[in-house]
């Protein structure tokens, strides 16, 4: 299991393309939990289902506030996306893993993000 | 042409505000994605799970693929229905759920404030003969128009239900053949007169006609913007 306030880099790689970034909240003292649900459901469901582990981050769960857990996928394009989507959504397990994941959570969002270019001056 | 209905049943305590958000995100599709044609949502008044229906078609299936990689379909779309997003407000499951039918032409349109009423048939048990199913929806069509025009409706198609098992790219079928068979749509010039006049062709109708079980959706077409 990823120690919290950590990141899980295990097989993780950062791809040009289209980024799955999933932002929630959870209690601190549901944290191993979630963390629990991703490692053993979730993300063998994606990885399975064809997108790529970027991250799994979180924000310090000593700190007397809700813990922020980060997970970025990377797919190539949308037309990527939509063919790892029916995979996910023929699954019975991965009904499952969304069931758990939500009892756990206090909310969050989820968000696509594309590469952006700008060019950038260094200052001495 | 392909007629495409998502009805959606809104989790326990989804707040009002959500509720509306998510029947303007679909609402707004044709905005983004100019295949979504036809495009309405609609508030069910029956107590069918189904609370939102969204009713839209397209030219054809290359048109519906569009749609399905579009970046508002996994954006916004999905943000709010997707199992797993963590803004989810609907039921996974419950409701009608997804379904659709192939037709030559849009002879379903209807105008915002009128009302549409949509039944989802099944002629015979799991498993029957194609052929005979159907040759019972063929002559379920004819009934249910003439029946439907005495009762002061204004349109009427009756289609096979090909997109729940081909929603993937509105042409090849997947899984087991979908438990709604056929699908019934109804105009009427207002919500009122469709529930003044609409059990003329209701449960009993039905029966009548060899319809062995259904499910009915009845809600006025809201003005998409």
């Amino acid at each position: 299991m990823a120690t919290p306030g950590s990141s899980c880099d295990a097989q993780a790689v950062a791809r040009p393309g289209l980024h799955l970034v999933d932002t929630v909240v959870v209690e601190p003292d549901q944290l191993d939990g979630y963390l629990e649900v991703l490692r053993s459901q979730a993300i063998p469901l994606y990885q399975g289902a064809g997108a790529t582990l970027e991250y799994l981050r979180t924000s310090d769960a000593d700190v007397g506030e809700p813990v922020e857990v980060q997970l970025a996928w990377s797919v190539a394009d949308n037309a990527r996306w939509n063919e790892i989507r029916r995979t996910l959504v023929l699954d019975p397990l991965y009904y499952e893993s969304a069931v758990a994941l939500a009892s756990l959570r206090l909310g969050g969002t989820r968000r696509f993000h594309r590469d952006t270019q700008i060019e950038t001056t260094a200052t001495p | 042409m392909i007629r495409r209905f998502e009805t959606y049943a809104f989790l326990p305590g989804t707040p009002e505000q959500m509720r509306k958000r998510l029947a303007e995100v679909l609402g707004h599709c044709h905005r983004y994605i100019p295949e979504v044609i036809h495009n309405a949502v609609g508030w069910n008044d029956t107590d069918s799970p189904s609370e939102l229906v969204w009713e839209h078609a397209y030219e054809s299936a290359e048109a519906y693929r569009r749609y399905m990689v579009h970046p508002y379909h996994a954006d916004l779309i999905d943000r709010y229905v997707l199992p797993d997003a963590p803004e989810r407000v609907v039921e996974p499951i419950t409701g009608a759920g997804l379904f659709g039918y192939h037709c030559p032409e849009a002879s379903f349109v209807l105008k915002p404030g009128e009302a549409r009423r949509v039944v989802l048939l099944r002629f015979e048990k799991a498993g029957a003969e194609r052929g005979r199913v159907e040759g019972r929806a063929v002559a379920f069509a004819g009934a249910a128009s003439e029946a439907g025009k005495n009762a002061g409706a204004i349109m009427s198609v009756v289609g096979t239900n090909t997109l729940a098992n081909t929603w993937f790219d509105g042409e090849t079928p997947h899984g087991p053949p979908p438990r709604w068979s056929h699908i019934w749509e109804q105009g009427y010039g207002d919500l009122a007169t469709l529930e003044e006049h609409g059990s003329s062709t209701g449960a009993d109708f039905l029966h009548e006609q060899g319809v062995e079980r259904f499910i009915e959706l009845r809600y006025e077409v809201l003005e998409p913007d």
